[in-house]
């Protein structure tokens, strides 16, 4: 086997994954707090390409230097993204608390329609181009065989992003909290924490990590249209459904996976089917193992 | 009332907000121009504010029951004593004319429509009824449209072998999914139904030497009656009638099939799973059934699908045609034939016509569909309860 | 003569919990037996066993001395003669009463969905005799007024009785009840009463019955058996039961305050 390629492939797995996670983060966040899947979430990332998209148009235009444009775009997109989680979960998902299983999760697909048709009539239908803001920022000698510098910086924007999450989780009053309600609603409740709040934050926390990764990933590919939204979601669903769902270090996990046997699977196999490839893997885990890597296996009590 | 005035200017002012990097402007990196529009803008804002007013109201009158489903009212008794057996082969007969008095284009909507119509019937099954919801229907009428490509282009086969076989092979892949799946939650299904159906379009775009890949396949013949072929007008009347009478059938199937062991046993699974086994239901038959039964119709419309626009390729058969078809049974009322009909002709039909509309189709789906679950989760037309009076003579 | 129902050495674990640690029980047919015990003692952990709803670690479970029921599915089960309710009622919400009734038949009958498109004779006349049959049950257990009503509008001692009725249906020979008095008033407990004991004469059926209410037991079994932290540590008839010291201390020391 050649050890140049592996290792290729495995730091694109790496970043993938460093990505995944990012967004996996989202789907994980919520499905603990409320137990469903945020269809939509996918749509945040990609509204928030289109976001980030326009903030780095101004910020170019008004002449700032590279480093400036990356972080106010990543900024700019985060603050956007997360308005949208916020807006989504307080339309879409909040009237809906209480009722049966499947209406919130029917609400997110319309919602996430709805999404869709909004970028194509406010923005274009066509895929537009997007600035690569990672690269030339930084001159790197070593690994340089294996990764670009681009690369370099995109995962290691996000791994910070999640050191950064842990942290809050783990650390912060509100963090607690969170994880209590996780635990059991109604006890949380009665301890008194803000449970609306809290929900929302989640959207909010949720919805910023996965425009930084879009950002992210959008510089690195290039290009965006409404479409990317979609099959990054799965993936990222994919992701945290493989750690865990529910559990954060699952997703995180769950994501570098993913990457990685994407990355070997297209580079040893063929990247034809790549796609075919996470789609099996979500299919197979779901089957086999819903709990995941982390996660526990519960039976209903009757 | 200044408060609520101003309660709303704000939610306006904050979507705006949201609204004013994608809606506002539009930069092109290339170029490296942007534009500015301040007149959608303002239309947003217009929109926005009118829509939280609306919001409120319809948010605070809503009736406590919508959370659940609440009992069908008055008017849903009256439209479902309207649409009786007689009722409907009338509208059966005036439909049956159409062709003679319409043209081609018109005959082309309508199958459209009628299509749609026995597809949100077939998933009525699936989702209405038990209650399992599927997210990658859209692959059985994948399965039953290729399968007449395929059958055609290697075999030489003839749209009639080919329906039959389209349909069964729809229902068989619908039960071979069905198997692995049956011990999932409702959202997890969801998901590995989803996945299942882009696995098969991937398939298809990807195995490209076997089914034509992203090309598709072309020239897929109109049905021929008793070996006589029809010139392009006829053939399209003679489809016209065809799916007339599919969707005769798969009427009256879902209507004798809610009143029957096995529809009550698919509601039973779809309203507590737990206590459907306890009374003695096969939980592995009966959702096999379900999946089996809702694929056949889909395998059937492909096929005439198929037929009809002589042309397919994987990009026909994308998720998003999976929620289009969810959200004419959500629409209509899980479970209500009549719902459904009205759905599909709300979402299929009035957009044919209000071209000017066309634009917004989708963008009003999705909001529909929210908006639905929310204030109106029943359905425009709940199924109305059975009746099951008991009869005069057995009371003695 | 050979027990109806027969139970040997019964287990059951969840995770660290010994739910069932070791349950024997014989049920006579005809029997009405009463199962008592406190809170978490594995009561209904024992009857999801039986009905195939938990699959048990170890021990055995035989109908007439001679049919195992440990491995079969739920259905099968109910098929064979065991038909249950549940301490957390479960009906068919939206379903009217009379169709969840319905549903109840199920197991007893044969058309299938071909049947239902062609209204075979099969599928006439079966509808009409489930329909006949539910309507029976329901005015066995005194439902016939709601029969057009749905489930979850019931006032709760009528969603129990229709949780019977439902099970009714499935024509069993041995009904497990769980908690079937719980949060119903004196008066309603009491019909109750009179309508388990109608019920064992009219359909000859047998019964094991959960219940926490003592009145309502030593009434109407003909036997109880007492159940703590998972096993069967006591049983017999009423008046030996009542006397038991083992059992004083381990049900009525640890409920105590409110039994
Ligand atoms: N599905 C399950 N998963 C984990 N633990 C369970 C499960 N079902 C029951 N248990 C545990 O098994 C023990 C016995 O519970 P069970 O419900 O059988 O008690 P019970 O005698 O019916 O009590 P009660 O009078 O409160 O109904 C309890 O500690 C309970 O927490
Ligand atoms: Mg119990």
């Amino acid at each position: 086997m050649d050890g140049q390629y592996f290792f290729e492939l495995a730091f694109s797995g790496l970043t993938r994954g460093s990505i995944y996670a990012l967004i996996a983060l989202g789907y994980t966040m919520v499905y603990g707090i409320l137990g469903l899947i945020n269809f939509a979430h996918g749509e945040v990332y990609m509204i928030s390409a289109f976001v980030g998209l326009t903030a780095a148009a101004i910020c170019s235009l008004l002449g700032f230097s590279l480093w400036a444009v990356l972080l106010l775009t990543l900024l700019f997109a985060a603050a956007y993204g997360a308005a949208y989680g916020y807006t989504i979960e307080k339309v879409a998902y909040r009237p809906l608390r209480g009722a049966n299983r499947l209406a919130p999760l029917i609400s997110a697909i319309g919602m996430s329609i709805f999404l869709r048709e909004y970028v194509i009539l406010a923005q274009t239908a066509d895929f537009v181009a997007f600035p690569s803001l990672l690269y030339n920022l930084v001159e790197v000698d070593f690994l340089s065989d294996y990764i670009g510098s681009g690369e370099l910086i995109l995962t290691l924007v996000s791994l910070t992003v999640l050191g950064g999450l842990f942290l809050f989780l783990r650390y912060t009053q509100t963090g607690r909290a969170m994880r209590a309600i996780e635990q059991d609603r109604e006890m949380a409740m009665l301890l008194g924490v803000k449970v609306d709040q809290v929900i929302s934050l989640t959207f909010v926390i949720g919805s910023a990590l996965a425009a930084v990764g879009a950002v992210l990933i959008s510089s690195h590919m290039g290009q965006i249209n409404y479409n990317i939204g979609f099959l990054v979601g799965i993936k990222a669903f994919t992701a945290a459904v493989l750690g865990g769902i529910g559990s954060v270090a699952g997703a995180a996990l769950g994501g570098l996976v993913l990457g990685l046997v994407e990355a070997f699977a297209a580079g040893y196999v063929s990247s034809d089917y790549e796609d075919v490839f996470a789609f099996g893997c979500l299919v197979l885990i779901l089957i086999f193992r819903p709990a995941g890597i982390l996660g526990q296996q519960q039976s209903e009590k009757v | 009332m200044r408060k609520e005035l101003l309660r709303h200017l704000s939610t306006a002012f904050g979507l705006t907000l949201l609204a004013l990097p994608l809606v506002g402007m539009k930069v092109d990196f290339i170029e490296k121009t942007l534009d500015w529009r301040w007149g959608r803008l303002m239309g947003v804002f217009a929109l926005t504010f009118s829509l939280s007013w609306l919001w409120r109201y319809l948010l605070v009158h809503r009736p406590q029951q919508a959370r659940s489903s609440p009992a069908p009212g008055v008017l849903a008794a009256r439209a479902h004593l309207l649409v009786n057996q007689r009722v409907l082969l009338l509208l059966f007969l005036v439909l049956s004319l159409v062709p003679w008095v319409a043209g081609g284009y018109q005959v082309n909507i309508l199958i459209t429509a009628m299509a749609y119509i026995t597809l949100a019937l077939g998933l009525n099954i699936v989702v209405g009824m038990a209650g399992l919801l599927d997210l990658g229907y859209v692959a059985f009428y994948a399965i039953g449209a290729y399968s007449y490509g395929l059958l055609h282009h290697y075999l030489g086969w003839g749209f009639w072998q080919s329906l039959g076989v389209g349909g069964l092979l729809a229902a068989a892949m619908g039960i071979l999914l069905g198997i692995p799946v049956l011990r999932l939650r409702g959202d997890y299904l969801a998901i590995v139904t989803l996945g299942f159906g882009e696995i098969l379009r991937l398939l298809l775009e990807n195995e490209a030497d076997f089914t034509f890949g992203v090309q598709g396949i072309p020239n897929i013949p109109k049905p021929t009656f008793f070996g006589f072929r029809f010139d392009y007008e006829g053939g399209i009347v003679f489809l016209f009638y065809i799916m007339l009478g599919i969707l005769l059938l798969a009427i009256t199937a879902t209507k004798r099939l809610q009143y029957s062991r096995v529809g009550r046993a698919w509601m039973a699974i779809r309203e507590n799973e737990l206590a459907a086994q306890a009374m003695g239901i096969d939980l592995t038959k009966t959702k096999l059934n379900a999946f089996g039964l809702g694929a056949f119709w889909a395998g059937v419309v492909g096929v005439v699908f198929a037929a009809k626009t002589s042309f397919i390729n994987p990009a026909s058969f994308q998720f998003f045609e999976s929620a289009i078809i969810l959200s004419i049974v959500v629409l209509g009322g899980m479970g209500s034939v009549l719902g459904v009909v009205l759905a599909a002709i709300l979402l299929i039909l009035l957009p044919e016509y209000l071209r000017f509309l066309a634009e917004y189709r989708m963008l009003l789906f999705g909001a529909l569909m929210v908006a639905m679950m929310i204030f109106r989760p029943q359905g425009l037309v709940p199924r109305l309860r059975p009746r099951y009076e008991r009869d005069k003579a057995s009371k003695a | 003569m050979t027990p109806l129902l027969q139970v040997r050495g019964l287990k059951k674990t969840f995770g660290g919990i010994q739910a069932l640690d070791g349950v024997d029980l014989q049920i006579a047919s005809g029997e009405i037996k009463a199962l008592i015990g406190p809170n978490g003692a594995g009561k209904t952990t024992l009857f999801n066993c039986l009905t195939g709803m938990t699959r048990p670690s170890e021990g055995q479970i035989f109908l007439d001395g001679a049919t195992p029921l440990k491995g079969l599915l739920p259905h099968q089960i109910t098929k064979l003669g065991l038909a249950r309710t549940f301490q957390n009622i479960r009906l068919f919400d939206s379903l009217t009463v009379i169709e969840n009734v319905m549903v109840g038949a199920h197991c007893r009958f044969k058309a299938n969905f071909l049947d239902a498109f062609f209204h075979t004779r099969r599928h006439l006349a079966e509808e009409k005799e489930i329909k006949e049959k539910a309507y029976y049950f329901l005015e066995v257990m005194g439902l016939l007024q709601q029969a057009l009503n749905s489930a979850k509008n019931l006032a709760y001692a009528d969603q129990r009785r229709l949780e019977i009725a439902r099970a009714l249906a499935s024509e069993p020979r041995l009904l497990l009840l769980d908690e079937p008095a719980a949060g119903m008033n004196a008066a309603e407990t009491a019909e109750l009463d009179q309508l388990i004991v109608r019920l064992k004469e009219e359909f000859s059926l047998s019964f094991l019955l959960i219940e926490h209410d003592m009145k309502l037991v030593m009434k109407i079994s003909d036997s109880v058996i007492v159940m703590d932290r998972g096993r069967s540590i006591a049983g017999g008839s009423p008046e030996e039961i009542r006397k038991n010291p083992a059992v004083i201390t381990a049900y009525l020391g640890a409920e105590g305050g409110h039994a």
